[in-house]
């Protein structure tokens, strides 16, 4: 049995700027496809509204964040256990590590339903998850620092995608934006709620802490990661809005992927196909570092090896992508596991934030 | 050992996982255009235009035909007939037949929009006469289906038709306060041409408006006229009864007043065209007079012209211009219902100034 660990060698461990690409390259994922049309339900022409108020929330829960994590000195696992103890500690911290698992494996299969219905429809899912997580697997025994440099890449080079974003200018309304404000301020929190989902990667930054070389000064960088993230997610959906108009987007599945079925090259017809398969290397960073966060946390709770450990959780996920038929179940899946995120992140974590607080004034 | 069988079975999926359904371009019968209308017994009658690339480079258009109930079971019956499978990933045009379109089209668009393989830059057409006629003969250089997207691409930039396509009309079904619209196309002489516009509420064709009147309607709608052209009959002055000059390179502008917005709304647009007079009826030289009493012979005119053509969208009770739109765009607590009521009554002014800039290279 391994010690618990609560100082990482400086050899493994990272700059703080690079907290930037892993909070950014985290909340960017398979969500940007597809997180309008439950946005835009409920606030309609006012969602980017809503956009950005998630995105502040998101804020101040980096803040709290980073206040648990100073006062706690490690990771998430080692605080539950300073906090609550070996039982109730662990049970919260087996939560988490069922969490972040969910969301590799969510992220996962979305995308391939994504592949399935834009573009080949007879994929094989079994064969293609299995090259995908064997990837995973090759990158993950890199340890944290190669993560690090697939959460840089995975930002940085399907960086030109936003270009294609010129297209459907031509083709924009945005009057349809005003009147600004027109929605009570009821359906913006609906609308805010649903918005946060899309920002939550972000939690690994419980596990990944101790890999900070500067932690202090890497909290301006989680900051600026999360803040481009909103930029983005605002940005888009003004344009989605301006473009097809409340009401023919609140019925579009994958609004992102639609808009690029405006974009003509000379050399390509439908950019769909470029665009989903540069695609693979956006929530490749996703996976691994929700992986890597899952397989950690084993490692850290029940101080067992982190290689055996994220091999049983490949193979689990692999044969639970295989179950995992129709888009109802997919939808279902990702539903529950945002919702628990919601909770986790939004709830939880300020409970947290409080309780630490007390602990620390009661010392 | 472990590795290398690792690396033998990774190799092996690599070459496995490739055994997706191609779709080689040479194995595949593209269609460019496909023309719905209604048989006699109501059933559906498809006409698909395909490309078909000679020996000799010359390119020539190939007609299926099928009648059916479902679009998509047309196609497969359409596959019986050929020895390549249709695909309708190059799909340019979507035509329509008038009977059908008074139906409501948008059963048959959803096969278009609900295929990922549709782009959106697809035009949408009613046909007014004979489909398959229409469809059958040689027109240019290429096939039928690029053809009349080239036409219609042509008129968008340079003429009198307003920016259309597939993505527009659904956004306007679904948008509250405008109504869809589509241009109509017909065989005359043995050429394709454009002729007016089929005007929509919701998914049903209600009205036409004529080809002389397409100009106006490209003015007062579309987000920016460029290089539109028409003629203006000189009304002013007695003695230059009956003649005409023409103005080319027409930008035009609008700005919305919408005034009393409560009870019947008193709405102005104030429409402001440049031009450059280039033709003169008479020939001789272009003065200033004749500048002053062409550019108010173009002013009443427009006027008029949209005046009545926005009252006759108040009698049909449609709105393809979206002036509700603009209304929504100003009120915050906008009725689509209340709107409908006021809108046959509401006052709507058209207040037009024209500038003829430039006459040409002579005097």
């Amino acid at each position: 049995m391994k010690a618990m660990q609560r100082k990482v060698n400086e050899r493994y461990m990272i700059t703080a700027s690079l907290v930037f690409f892993l909070i950014h390259s985290m909340q960017i994922g398979i969500g940007i496809l597809s997180y309008q049309q439950d946005i835009v339900k409920s606030a309609g022409n006012d969602s980017w509204i809503a956009v950005i108020f998630a995105g502040l929330i998101v804020h101040i829960i980096i803040w709290m964040m980073y206040k648990i994590l100073k006062n706690g000195k490690g990771d998430l696992i080692t605080i539950h256990y300073d906090l609550f103890g070996k039982w109730l500690g662990g049970i919260f911290s087996l939560i988490w590590i069922i969490y972040y698992w969910a969301i590799g494996l969510v992220v996962i299969r979305s995308y391939l339903e994504v592949v399935q219905v834009w573009m080949f429809p007879d994929i094989s899912i079994w064969q293609f998850s299995l090259i995908f997580l064997s990837l995973v697997y090759y990158l993950l025994i890199g340890g944290f620092r190669v993560v690090t440099g697939i959460c840089f890449l995975g930002v940085v080079i399907p960086a030109y995608l936003l270009l294609t974003l010129i297209f459907p200018i031509e083709f924009t309304e945005f009057r349809n934006l005003l009147p600004i404000w027109n929605h009570s301020l009821k359906d913006i929190s609906l609308a805010t709620k649903d918005m946060t989902l899309s920002y939550l990667g972000l939690s690994t930054l419980l596990m990944f802490y101790p890999y900070l070389k500067n932690p202090e000064r890497s909290q301006k960088w989680a900051h600026g990661g999360n803040l481009l993230t909103m930029l983005l997610y605002a940005g888009l959906m003004i344009l989605s809005i301006a473009y097809f108009g409340q009401g023919y987007l609140s019925r579009i599945i994958w609004p992102t992927l639609t808009m690029w079925k405006i974009v003509e090259l000379p050399f390509v017809e439908r950019f769909e196909y470029v665009g989903i398969s540069s695609w693979a290397l956006i929530i490749l960073p996703n996976i691994c570092l929700s992986f890597w966060a899952a397989s950690r946390g084993v490692r850290q709770l029940l101080r067992f090896s982190q290689r055996k450990a994220l091999i049983g959780m490949l193979l689990m996920t692999w044969i639970i992508i295989y179950f995992l038929q129709e888009r109802q179940q997919i939808e279902m899946l990702s539903s529950y596991v945002s919702m628990t995120g919601f909770y986790l992140i939004v709830i939880y974590l300020p409970l947290l934030f409080v309780f630490s607080y007390l602990r620390l004034l009661r010392r | 050992m472990k590795r290398i069988l690792l690396l033998i079975v990774i190799c092996l999926l690599g070459v496995l996982s490739a055994c997706v359904q191609k779709q080689i371009l040479d194995d595949v019968q593209l269609v460019t255009a496909i023309g719905y209308e209604l048989t006699n017994e109501n059933e559906l009658k498809a006409t698909a235009v395909t490309p078909i690339y000679k020996p000799d480079k010359t390119i020539i258009s190939d007609i299926f035909t099928e009648t059916g109930p479902l679009s998509k079971e047309i196609r497969k019956q359409l596959n019986m007939q050929s020895s390549r499978p249709f695909v309708s990933g190059k799909i340019e045009i979507g035509l329509y037949s008038k009977d059908l379109a008074q139906k409501g089209m948008l059963d048959l668009l959803d096969t278009f929009y609900r295929d990922p393989a549709v782009g959106s830059r697809a035009y949408l057409a009613i046909v007014d006469g004979n489909m398959q006629s229409l469809l059958e003969k040689q027109y240019g250089q290429q096939d039928n289906g690029i053809y009349l997207s080239h036409m219609f691409e042509q008129n968008i930039d340079t003429g009198s038709l307003p920016r259309t396509n597939l993505n527009q009309f659904l956004s306007a079904y679904y948008s509250q306060g405008i109504d869809p619209f589509i241009p109509i196309v017909k065989q005359e002489n043995g050429q394709v041409k454009l002729d007016g516009h089929a005007l929509f509420r919701g998914d049903k064709m209600v009205g036409e408006l004529s080809a002389k009147n397409m100009f106006i309607f490209k003015v007062l709608m579309d987000k920016y006229t460029k290089q539109d052209s028409t003629a203006v009959k000189l009304t002013e002055t007695n003695q230059r009864e009956g003649e005409y000059v023409s103005v080319l390179k027409i930008r035009a502008k609008r700005v919305y007043k919408i005034e009393n917005t409560t009870e019947v709304p008193k709405i102005t647009i104030n429409v402001k065209i440049e031009g450059n007079v280039e033709e003169y009826s008479e020939g001789q030289q272009i003065d200033k007079k004749i500048i002053k009493t062409a550019q108010k012979s173009m002013q009443s005119q427009v006027k008029k012209q949209a005046d009545d053509m926005i009252s006759m969208f108040q009698e049909l009770r449609i709105d393809p211009i979206g002036i509700g739109g603009q209304v929504r765009s100003r009120q915050r607590n906008w009725d689509e219902n209340h709107w409908l009521d006021v809108y046959p009554n509401a006052d709507i002014n058209v207040d037009v100034q024209v500038s003829l800039t430039e006459t040409g290279i002579v005097e």
